[in-house]
């Protein structure tokens, strides 16, 4: 519990305060790795690797055309523009949505926890093309959302929700809601919820205490959702090409259109090596503004 | 792992591998076709997969569903699975150009299947058999007096009502060329950009999907009123007496082929295929159950009257459409591509 608060308050005095990790043993190289590097460098590295030899490479060797394609039209970039907004609005909704239901969870009763929790888990049991489905039957133009509204008086005619953002927007938050929920409950259900006990007995208002001890002590598990939702979401296939209309078109299903119809597998490769780049300068930019250490430290 | 377990483990391996290599080269007599599934390849498979093989006493294999990118890496990496692939034009132009695909010997075909083939249909690297054709199709009771020509589908005002189409990967972008200039004989080359600008001038009163059953489904729905689509796609629905019906002035004809890889494992075997199913006959007989046309114009005589005119390229509308270039297409796909990303930030 010590350490839990010195994570709060102080980070430095965090790493003082918690044992030095203990380190392999520098001269041996740990042979257990070996099956796992194995694995990784030639069913990760490998296809890595060609992918970014194939963005350079057209038909008469060496070429850049690829890269020249993608910076000489703005609609590309737009369209790049657009997969990240995408991946931050939905974002935006599955933290908010997300730390309440994972509050509401670690706060309740444990056998009833557990049974909501099961809920958040069943949508994994199902693929993903099955409850993107689901999305287009209840907001078809003659889905269960629009029947409801017009028997309610609500709306005169059928709304079209497939092919706008509202529809993609609301299934790519219900489809990665799990992944926040999940990292933000790990995260709650390990603190001590007497430090907020503590706060209050020291004169702090409900509101206070959550502000100021409980919201801190969640930030690994926020930043930990946020990361993997918005990786996930920016990579999404499925659900803009299901709900989405021309509008809602991302840099995945460019890469799809290049490989399958195109026939471009350069400016494919082209376009994947730049959404990798865009992805891993996020990355870099989150390590420098974020304190990683204690986002992966601090999830115990 | 002492490195003595690690070699016999490495052995074990091998020997596996080397077993697993010698039972695939003791079926000699095998041959597997890959085909497109559905409807379509259920009856292909019905008569004239399992017909050969009662004929010949050859095991044919079935395999369903491909795309372009795994059937390229697929013989680019020389592990060739099948012998004889149905592909579309433009596929088979893309792997003829790699060089990925055995050529046919045209010679060898025999005499009864030849005649029939368009002189232009006879591909060095594919062998004709059916083709499709883009159609429009429309809700009879919302037009009882149905639009003629793609400047209808355009024309709102005249029709009022939604359209449907197949988006991101076959904008109508032909369709939108005719609209503006209907002289079918001069369609290629068109601008794509302006193509695209006359799809945008449609704004929502076009609903894109990015699938044909789905487009197909906005129309049984009513979701739409008129719809771009493959004219195989309508036959469940005029089956069953929807109020529906097929235009087919301004449409479009798709060849499919047969191709055989290159690296294919029983590539004798393809080729015997190839000159058994060629026959007019047997060609026709997937007419009735796909309403997909035989290329071969000598199968219309094993075709009943009443089928023959809801086949792409039969006598009596093959000249209210004409075949895509398929050529020309292939060489602007980057451009068409383009215009859809374009299409989606105006």
């Amino acid at each position: 519990m010590a350490e839990t608060m010195a994570h709060a308050n102080d980070a430095a005095a965090s790493a003082a305060a918690s044992p030095a990790p203990r380190r392999l043993s520098a001269g041996r190289f740990p042979a257990f790795l070996i099956p796992v590097l194995v694995f990784y460098a030639l069913f990760f590295g490998y296809p890595l690797a060609r992918i970014f030899w194939q963005s350079v490479h057209g038909e008469d060797g060496f070429t850049l055309v690829g890269f020249e394609m993608f910076f000489e039209e703005p609609a590309y970039w737009m369209v790049l523009a657009y997969t990240g907004a995408l991946g931050l609005v939905t974002l935006s909704i599955t933290l908010v949505c997300g730390y309440a239901v994972a509050y509401w969870l670690v706060t309740m009763n444990r056998s009833w926890a557990v049974m909501l929790m099961a809920f958040v888990l069943i949508p994994f049991w199902s693929s993903g093309l099955v409850r993107t489905y689901a999305w287009m039957v209840i907001l078809g133009r003659q889905g269960i959302l629009n029947s409801v509204l017009l028997d309610l008086g609500i709306i005169d005619t059928p709304f079209a929700f497939i092919g706008t953002n509202t529809a993609v927007v609301l299934a790519l938050a219900y489809y990665l809601m799990p992944y926040m929920i999940l990292s933000l409950y790990s995260v709650m259900n390990g603190i001590d919820r007497n430090l907020m006990l503590a706060a209050r007995s020291l004169g702090a208002s409900p509101i206070r205490a959550f502000r100021e001890v409980f919201l801190p002590l969640t930030r690994p598990g926020v930043l930990a959702g946020c990361y993997i939702v918005f990786m996930l979401g920016i990579g999404m296939y499925i659900t803009p090409a299901m709900l989405g209309g021309p509008q809602q078109t991302t840099l995945p299903l460019m890469i799809a259109i290049q490989i399958n119809e195109a026939m471009d597998w350069t400016f494919a490769a082209a376009l994947s090596v730049i959404l990798l780049m865009v992805t891993g300068g996020m990355q870099l930019m989150a390590n420098r503004f974020l304190d990683f250490e204690r986002l992966w430290g601090g999830a115990k | 792992m002492s490195s003595r377990d690690f070699r016999t483990s490495i052995l074990a391996v091998g020997t596996a591998l080397g077993l697993a290599f010698s039972a695939a080269g003791a079926a000699a007599e095998d041959l597997t076709i890959l085909s497109l599934g559905g409807n379509y390849q259920e009856n292909q498979s019905k008569y004239w997969f399992k017909p050969y093989a009662e004929a010949s006493g050859v095991t044919v294999k079935e395999a369903a569903g491909y795309n372009f990118a795994n059937l390229k890496v697929m013989i680019q990496s020389g592990n060739v699975e099948a012998d004889v692939i149905d592909l579309s034009a433009d596929s088979v132009n893309a792997l003829a150009k790699d060089k990925l695909l055995e050529p046919i010997d045209w010679k060898s075909v025999p005499q009864s299947c030849l005649a029939g083939i368009p002189q232009d249909m006879r591909h060095p690297y594919a062998f004709p058999t059916i083709q499709w054709a883009m159609v429009m199709a429309y809700n009879t009771k919302t037009y009882p007096n149905g639009p003629k020509s793609w400047a209808d589908f355009w024309d709102v005002k005249a029709f009022p009502g939604k359209r449907g189409s197949i988006g991101a990967t076959r904008p109508p972008v032909e369709q939108a060329a005719m609209a503006e200039n209907p002289d079918i004989a001069k369609l290629y080359p068109f601008d794509i950009d302006k193509a695209f600008d006359k799809i945008a001038a449609l704004g929502s009163d076009i609903v894109f999907s990015d699938g044909y059953a789905k487009v197909v489904q906005f129309l049984a729905d009513g979701e739409v009123d008129m719809i771009v689509i493959p004219n195989g796609r309508m036959v469940p629905m005029v089956a069953e007496g929807k109020p529906v019906a097929i235009n087919w002035n301004q449409h479009l004809r798709y060849p499919n082929f047969f191709v055989i890889p290159k690296g294919a494992p029983h590539a004798e075997a393809a080729k015997k295929f190839l000159n058994w199913v060629c026959e007019p006959e047997r060609l026709a007989a997937l007419a009735k159950p796909t309403n997909y046309g035989p290329i071969n114009v000598d199968a219309y005589k094993f075709i009943d009257k009443d089928v023959a005119p809801l086949l792409p390229g039969n006598p009596a509308t093959a000249a209210e459409g004409r075949v895509a270039d398929a050529e020309w297409l292939g060489a602007h796909r980057q451009d068409i591509a383009r215009g859809w990303a374009r299409l989606g930030v105006r």
